[in-house]
């Protein structure tokens, strides 16, 4: 019988067995087992007025943040992730510029480059101010975007799962598909990069692009040649097609100031720590007004190194895995604050030294770090 | 030092997305003078019972139908999620950082089973699927293609979520479920 792909992922669950009973015990019986132990931490008057200048602080950005989405937000939603106050700076000083491209303006609202790093949010709306769904794949449901995407949902009066065709349909509104990319050229520095929207408060959309660079190749420049490359096309609720000759593509040069490395620093392990036959050796530090950046060097004893040339392609990435899931965490014993690229990288073009560079969210350089790995901890000073 | 045939050449890069999905509701208790999040026990137990069922078919995706794997992954996770409860920062996160330490645990199954036993000496100890024709045309997929699938499939997730869970972009989540889609319906149609 012929099969139908699409009712089948449909239905994907049936390729599942049912969870047999023993399983489900076995977890509950776990989860219920764990240990409580509650870590309680010291709390002072200083800590106290920190915490409540902190929530004030918090406060007065939520109800900023209803007026203009801005990366702050965009990162609100990620696992801990901050705006470094000085990158917050940057970014709300920036001079606005807006566009208008056929019917939608688009307004460049925040540029930050660090060398490392290159942002950008730009606020894109209809011309006349009339109203319109913007959508980041037509197919895409409102939901998709998580908290934000819900929340345009009930702002819409419309269920979750419903496409931004159907609500297109269903609102008799006009389904522009914008973007608006960062674009760094590859010679200067440019590479891979992430870009998403999120929805505002009046359902027009804010578009967040975040271009990863090289620092070598941008280390000699103090501004960031780069353009925005604008896109908009209308989309047929009814078909889902492209409305003819509604498609526009339009490149704007822009120059960013590169904030590049305000201190660097050299850890040192406080005791020798050795995962796997891995040896931790030193993380070099680099403070930019975005964060810290930590590069990690690992080497390998002559055991480790036998394991690592007669491993596969798969279990050469077993060992990477191992060695790469650690946490930065603070003296106090809280972790730092994952960092804005929400990336890193391993490099082991030097083997059998090994390197992991990752990033954190700190205004300044931490005088100690500790990382733990595999419930270990070392500390770095 | 050059490794011929290897893959790991240069730098790699991994992007890591960690983004709000839904959740039951929480009795989460977030304490801005501790900044960490005191994770009631009860809405842990709760929690975990809610997204057993996603678990179980997460753990299926990478070990197979192995009931005897899929539970010892499980158990570990619970209590591992337990004692790592400090690194759930918000609420609304927990069923993609959940998942996430279950891939863990399930891959370091999946090593300990290489250390311990060839694979094809495992004892055969299954159970059966309502589609079984289509769980062995989903466990023939490479786990990198069949689980980003499974869970945009079969637990709803979106791709911010999937990201999230195995921690990749957004585009490589989205590159790998269009692979898988092309992959499976080649073996569907074998």
């Amino acid at each position: 019988m012929k099969r139908n792909l699409e009712k089948d992922l449909e239905n994907l669950r049936a390729a599942f067995p049912e969870m047999p009973a023993d399983c489900h015990d076995a977890l509950m019986r776990a989860a219920r087992s764990a240990k409580e132990e509650k870590k309680v931490k010291k709390l002072t008057l200083r800590t106290a007025l920190v915490a409540a200048l902190l929530i004030i602080a918090t406060m007065a950005a939520a109800l900023a943040a209803t007026d203009a989405l801005g990366w702050t937000d965009f990162f609100s939603v990620y696992d801990g992730t901050v705006v470094p106050q000085a990158a917050q700076d940057i970014l709300n000083a920036t001079e606005e510029k807006s566009y208008q491209i056929g019917p939608l303006t688009f307004t460049v609202k925040q540029l930050l480059c660090d060398g490392r790093l290159a942002m950008s949010t730009t606020d894109i709306r209809t011309a006349d101010g009339s109203p319109a769904l913007y959508c980041a794949d037509p197919g895409d449901i409102l939901g998709c975007n998580g908290e934000n995407g819900r929340t345009l949902a009930h702002r819409l009066g419309l269920p979750e799962d419903t496409t931004y065709l159907d609500a297109a349909k269903q609102l008799n509104l006009p389904l522009y598909w914008p973007r608006a990319h960062l674009n760094i050229s590859e010679e200067n520095g440019g590479g891979e990069g992430m870009e998403d929207p999120l929805w505002n408060d009046d359902n027009t959309m804010t578009y967040f692009s975040m271009g990863y660079l090289d620092k070598e190749k941008t280390g000699g420049l103090s501004v960031l040649p780069a353009e925005i490359v604008f896109r908009i096309s209308r989309i047929d609720p009814e078909t889902g097609e492209e409305v003819a000759d509604s498609a526009i593509l339009q490149r704007e040069s822009i120059e960013i100031p590169i904030h590049g490395i305000i201190a660097e620093k050299d850890y040192a392990p406080a005791e020798p720590f050795t995962l796997n036959g891995y040896t931790l050796t030193s993380v070099h530090a680099e403070q930019t007004v975005c964060g810290l950046y930590l590069d990690r060097a690992f080497e390998a004893d002559e055991e480790a190194k036998k394991i690592y040339e007669a491993a596969d392609g798969e279990k050469a990435f077993d060992i990477i895995t191992e060695l790469w899931n650690g946490t930065w965490v603070q003296e106090n014993g809280q972790g730092f604050p994952e960092g804005m690229s929400l990336s890193g990288e391993y490099d082991d073009k030097d083997y059998p030294i090994l390197h992991f560079r990752d990033m954190i969210s700190v205004d300044t350089m931490p005088d100690t770090l500790i990382l733990e790995m595999d419930n270990c901890q070392v500390t770095l000073k | 030092m050059a490794l011929p045939g290897r893959f790991l050449q240069g730098p790699q890069i991994f992007l890591f997305f960690f983004v709000r999905i839904a959740a039951p509701r929480a009795s989460y208790k977030w304490n801005a003078l501790q900044e960490v999040m005191n994770l009631d026990k009860d809405f842990f137990v709760q929690a975990m019972d809610a997204h057993s069922g996603a678990l179980f078919r997460v753990a299926c995706t990478i070990l197979g139908s192995c009931p005897d794997d899929c539970r010892d992954a499980m158990q570990e996770t619970a209590l591992k999620a337990w004692e790592k409860r400090h690194t759930l920062r918000e609420e609304g996160k927990f069923k993609s950082w959940i998942i996430r330490i279950l891939v863990n645990e399930c891959r370091n199954i999946l090593r300990s089973r290489r250390r311990l036993v060839p694979l094809e000496k495992l004892p055969e100890q299954s159970v059966s699927p309502p589609d079984p024709a289509l769980f062995l045309a989903l466990q023939s997929l490479p786990e990198k293609f069949r689980l980003p699938l499974m869970l945009q499939y079969a637990e709803g997730m979106t791709y911010r979520e999937i990201a999230a869970a195995l921690r990749l972009t957004e585009a490589a989540v989205r590159g790998r479920i269009h692979r898988a889609k092309e992959q499976l319906r080649k073996e569907l149609e074998a």
